[in-house]
């Protein structure tokens, strides 16, 4: 009981206002995790520089001075919300001398000026001067200029493996001249988030570093993943659940897919949202025009067992057998037969098409041809 | 040293420079590890250019010693951070690479949409290589929707079809085998390496990408975790790599990653607490043991014991045997009633808790020897632990005992019970129980509650005209339907009086109080806790409802009310202990004659609540409430047991059968046109009789 007791007790201090169902022992954790984080950047950074304070100690405690650095550039933003479960704040990075600011999309910018709290207690208003909707990205202008700002044209990328530095304003625990909150964590993997079925319920469909840091909490979009030599890599993605392993997913949009966009929105240039559902072929395929008979669909997910082919049809001339269970058509996974009707739809009845079935212990491709 | 990647000694000590940053900056350590580093610090003068031998792994000792060697080797270094953390990386790439081609990506298909009420993720999972002619092993967890496929992606970039062929449900492992014609790379293992807290260790999934490991970083937390079966890390463990392998900085599997339960560590659901700082893997060294049992198609179980202990608090010590469950592996192990057990495995045992770690990491089947002190003298017992323990049905007497001079004073004798069978009386003392004494009637019950049913137990009382008079009887099982009600066993005192007590709940909003019967402050008293449904509670109408019983028969009636006015939160749940607590501070509160009710949407709270109190109470009702989802999976067992009663619709029938398939008595009471918000449809009588008898023996 106790851990649980701690738990509430931590949940009701750091987010009073209940936000929707999510597994609350990691996401505590993870507050804390970012507490103690603090605290180990505080060590590496500070200890060794002042207790032996010659220049070689100086150098093993650069990690520190990297993060004095990038803590300049970035910044707390507080907007609208604070009722019905969404937060009033956010993170931004400065990417302009001229005060351009580079966060998330969200609710927190439904006012006309969001304040801006550099990490030195300056506060600054900031309009919305544009956004990608498709990135979920915008970009607010300060009045003042910035004092330090990552530059476009200095951004990189990272390796899987490679360690890197989260900074952002998680939970909205930073204030005034309080600086943001540093993690700790290495590059998991770089995959994309991928819209089909829904895996991810996120407008950005592109790839994403997904990283080990616990950055997936309240206010921590638009927070700045640098590498340890302070240089820009991403920036902290939206809250997402993810699908595939249906977990919170800690991930930041790499620069390379930003910076096009930014650009575009600083010269003034709007961005149309593109769609990104799939379309319904002229002619879709349908199991009966390949042929294919499936056991009855009773349950939510029946796999797709053949249970009759009917003669002289594409599915008969391929070789598919009753029994044969479909695994795979036109290498996406179909994990049930409402899934494969649906896939079926996108292709036209014209275009060749494969399937790939499980026969007793045997794995076989098939190809179709078209009508 | 031969194993490890070519590095010159420069970089371990730089590794291990920093593995003691993070070790000792864990949590709340800062302070420590602060004066630590400017003690080294200081230690470090004249220490000059020596450089210990490389490790292989980083121990907080090594890596303090070591600290010193990185202070000097910075004179050496021309740019030191980027160097180290080039190398660093360098040392985590090196160990991933050799890894990686054992880790597999798992795909499934088919299968139950929803497991427990949560939607399975149908995203590909992890599994580990660990037979070069196609077995690999992977977490329960990837499985549990039920697929009716699984493919694995093979390293050669092929698929083929698994099978599951074994399971471990003790530590949450599934082997898996492929038919593949290439032989599969085998992992190197850190067999024979002693792991240690501290040290470097990478957990590596292949949830995102079939060719490429995802890999967190962290290092090794704490050994023999959950009961000594799990490692614990803190590389970030979740559903993306539960399954795959945690590895050393030398490419070599220290265990595979599970959502292990981490039973009495935390509360909740495993797969809830992922990527925490929390993670765990089972050493490998515990899955190689295993593997031809596995292999054989042999299922793994956690072993049990089905000794019953006087304890239930694991923190609480000596463990005295007060029996075994009957047909239970301690049964058959001849231990008795009254061993201490000091020893088990080859740990010492002074707490239950030290039991328990003993047991946790043995199978079913497997032998467990434990010694217990008998009268002084020292016995090496041996149990062959079971899958399960036989289910316990709760024993029956059908008498009720008051406390006597050194034994227990029969007050009662139910009509057509073992006891009238045997023709015991009131007033007769029982005063031993097959050889047993019985110095009260708390004894008596915790003799009978472990009794053998075909068994005849053997009483000796005093009766009015011998001194110990022998009957002896057979054990009944308790009976399924509401006695008829008794009479108290003292007169009704038209004095006694009522008064309603508030309770304060200390950080809980919420409000509770309770009807408080004078005879409280005099003799031991039974609590009914009512959970109501949720809103605000009319509390004379509430007060008024209860006065009777509370008169008549002694009971405390509690009852707190929800924060919420529309829902119950589970955490509320706790609330029942809360007013436990607090009345058993101001007054004597009979374990046996303590219950919980639940109306409506309070049903749950009572069932959850009651299950977290379970020592302290003896039965749970729940009146027109919902439980269809009732998910009550422990077993009935001799001295935490429950008896049950559900007044509702149809579907009390069916949870009760549930329960009593689990052992417990729980009984039925059709009442469809009950409606929780009206205490005057309750069916009272029914209520009073069925917790008057709570207490019968």
């Amino acid at each position: 009981m106790m851990p649980n007791c701690k738990v509430n007790m931590i949940l009701r201090w750091a987010t009073p206002r209940a936000k929707r169902a999510r597994p609350m022992g990691g996401r505590v954790h993870n507050f804390c995790f970012g507490l103690w984080l603090i605290g180990w950047a505080s060590l590496i950074g500070g200890v060794p520089c002042r207790a032996a304070g010659d220049q070689d100690m100086r150098q093993l405690g650069s990690v520190g001075s990297t993060i004095l650095s990038v803590e300049a550039k970035t910044v707390k933003i507080f907007g609208a919300g604070g009722t019905a479960g969404l937060d009033a704040y956010q993170s931004g990075f400065f990417i302009s001398d001229k005060g351009h600011i580079l966060t998330v999309w969200s609710t927190v910018l439904d006012v006309d000026e969001v304040a801006v709290v550099s990490s030195d207690g300056r506060r600054d208003e900031a309009v919305v001067i544009g956004i990608d909707p498709n990135l979920e990205i915008a970009v607010l202008q300060t009045k003042q200029p910035a004092r330090a700002h990552f530059s476009l044209d200095e951004t990189v990328t990272a390796n899987v493996g490679q360690r890197v530095l989260a900074i952002s304003n998680l939970f909205g625990i930073a204030t005034g001249r309080e600086m943001s909150s540093v993690q700790k964590g290495v590059i998991m993997t770089r995959t994309r988030l991928d819209a089909r079925r829904g895996t991810f319920s996120s407008v950005y469909q592109g790839p994403v570093f997904v990283i080990d840091a616990m950055t997936n909490n309240p206010g921590a979009a638009g927070g700045a993943l640098i590498d340890l030599n302070g240089r820009l890599l991403g920036m902290l993605g939206k809250e997402l659940r993810e699908a595939r392993a249906n977990i919170w997913l800690n991930y930041a949009i790499p620069m390379d897919q930003l910076t096009a966009s930014v650009q575009k929105i600083i010269d003034g240039k709007s961005i149309a949202k593109t769609p990104v559902s799939r379309r319904v072929a002229d002619r879709p395929n349908t199991l009966a025009s390949l042929g294919i008979v499936l056991i009855p669909d009773v349950l939510t997910k029946t796999p797709p067992y053949i249970d009759a082919i009917v003669p002289e049809t594409r599915a008969d001339k391929a070789g598919l057998k009753i029994d044969d269970l479909i695994l795979f058509f036109n290498s996406i996974r179909v994990t049930s037969q409402s899934m494969l009707r649906d896939e079926l739809g996108f292709v036209d009845r014209g275009d060749r098409v494969t399937i790939l079935v499980q026969r007793g212990n045997e794995l076989k491709e098939f190809s179709l041809n078209g009508e | 040293m031969s194993k490890q990647p070519q590095f010159d000694n420069r970089f371990w000590l730089l590794r291990i420079r920093y593995s003691l940053a993070r070790v000792s900056s864990w949590r709340y350590c800062l302070p420590i590890s602060l004066s630590l580093a400017a003690g080294l610090l200081l230690i470090s003068i004249g220490y000059g250019q020596t450089t210990p031998n490389p490790q292989p792994t980083g121990t907080l000792a090594d890596a303090a010693t070591n600290q010193v060697a990185v202070a000097t080797l910075g004179t050496q270094s021309a740019d030191s951070l980027e160097e180290l953390s080039e190398l660093e990386q360098a040392a985590f790439q090196a160990a991933v690479d050799k890894a990686a081609r054992c880790v597999v990506q798992i795909e499934t298909f088919g299968g139950r949409e929803k497991v427990d009420g949560e939607l399975v993720a149908d995203g590909p999972t992890t599994g580990t290589i660990v037979g070069e002619d196609g077995w690999i092993i992977s977490s329960l967890f990837n499985f549990r929707q039920q697929p009716g496929s699984i493919l694995v992606a093979l390293p050669d970039g092929s698929r083929a079809a698994a099978r599951i062929v074994a399971r471990d449900h003790s530590r949450e492992l599934a082997l898996l085998k492929v038919e593949s014609n290439s032989r599969l790379p085998m992992p190197a293992s850190a067999l024979g390496e002693r792991v240690t807290v501290g040290q470097w260790a990478i957990a590596l999934g292949k949830t995102f990408d079939s060719n490429a490991v995802s890999q967190s970083v962290g290092i090794i937390s704490a050994m023999g975790r959950a009961y000594g079966k799990a490692i614990q890390t803190d590389a970030k463990v979740s559903p993306v790599n539960y399954g795959g392998p945690l590895i050393d900085l030398a490419g070599r599997v220290i265990g595979i990653l599970a959502p292990i339960s981490t039973g009495g560590i935390m509360e909740g659901d495993s797969s809830q607490i992922y990527d925490s700082g929390i993670g765990f893997a089972v050493p490998f060294e515990d899955v190689l043991a295993r593997l031809k049992r596995l292999q054989a198609g042999e299922d793994i179980h956690a072993g049990k014991l089905g000794v019953v202990t006087r304890q239930q608090n694991e923190l609480s010590g000596p463990v005295r045997v007060v029996g075994a469950t009957p047909g239970s592996p301690a049964a058959k192990s001849g231990v008795r009633s009254g061993d201490l057990i000091v020893a088990a495995g080859n740990v010492q045992v002074e707490l239950l808790a030290h039991l328990r770690h003993a047991l946790g990491p043995v199978d079913a089947g497997q032998a467990f020897r434990f010694t217990v002190r008998r009268g002084g003298v020292k016995l090496d017992l041996e149990a062959t632990l079971a899958k399960t323990i036989p289910i316990y049905e709760t024993r029956y007497l059908g008498l009720r005992a008051d406390v006597d001079n050194g034994g227990a004073r029969i007050t009662y004798v139910e009509p057509s019970s073992p006891a009238t069978k045997a023709g015991l009386q009131i007033g007769w003392v029982v005063t031993k129980c097959s050889e047993e004494k019985v110095a009260s009637p708390r004894e008596l019950r915790t003799h009978i509650a472990i009794a053998e049913l075909d068994v005849p137990v053997k009483l000796v009382v005093k009766t009015d005209t011998e001194s110990a008079k022998v009957v002896s009887l057979n054990v009944a099982t308790w009976p399924a339907n509401i006695p008829v009600g008794d009479q108290p066993s003292k007169p009704i005192d038209p004095n006694v009086t009522t008064q309603v007590l508030t309770l304060p709940l200390g950080d809980f909003p919420n409000k509770a109080a309770a009807l408080v019967p004078s005879t409280a402050s005099m003799a031991a008293s039974g609590l009914l806790v009512v959970s109501p449904e949720p809103g605000e509670v009319d509390q004379p109408k509430f007060t008024g409802f209860w006065e009777s019983f509370a008169k008549d028969r002694g009971w405390i009636v509690a009852y707190f009310s929800s924060a919420n006015a529309k829902r119950w939160s589970l955490e509320e749940s706790q609330l029942i202990g809360r007013v436990i607590g607090k009345l058993e501070n101001s007054y004597r509160i009979d374990p046996s004659r303590t219950a919980v009710a639940g109306l409506g949407a309070g049903g749950q709270l009572a069932l959850v609540g009651a299950r977290l109190q379970m020592d302290k109470i003896a039965g749970v009702m729940t009146l027109a409430a919902r439980l269809e989802g009732l998910n009550w999976r422990e077993p009935n067992s001799p001295l935490q047991s429950l008896k049950f009663l559900f007044a509702g619709n149809d579907s009390v029938v069916e949870a009760c059968d549930r329960l009593r398939k689990l052992g417990y008595p729980a009984t039925p009471l059709p009442a469809p046109e009950l409606n929780p918000g009206k205490l005057e449809s309750l069916p009272i009588e029914q209520i009073k009789n069925w917790l008057i008898g709570l207490d019968r023996i």
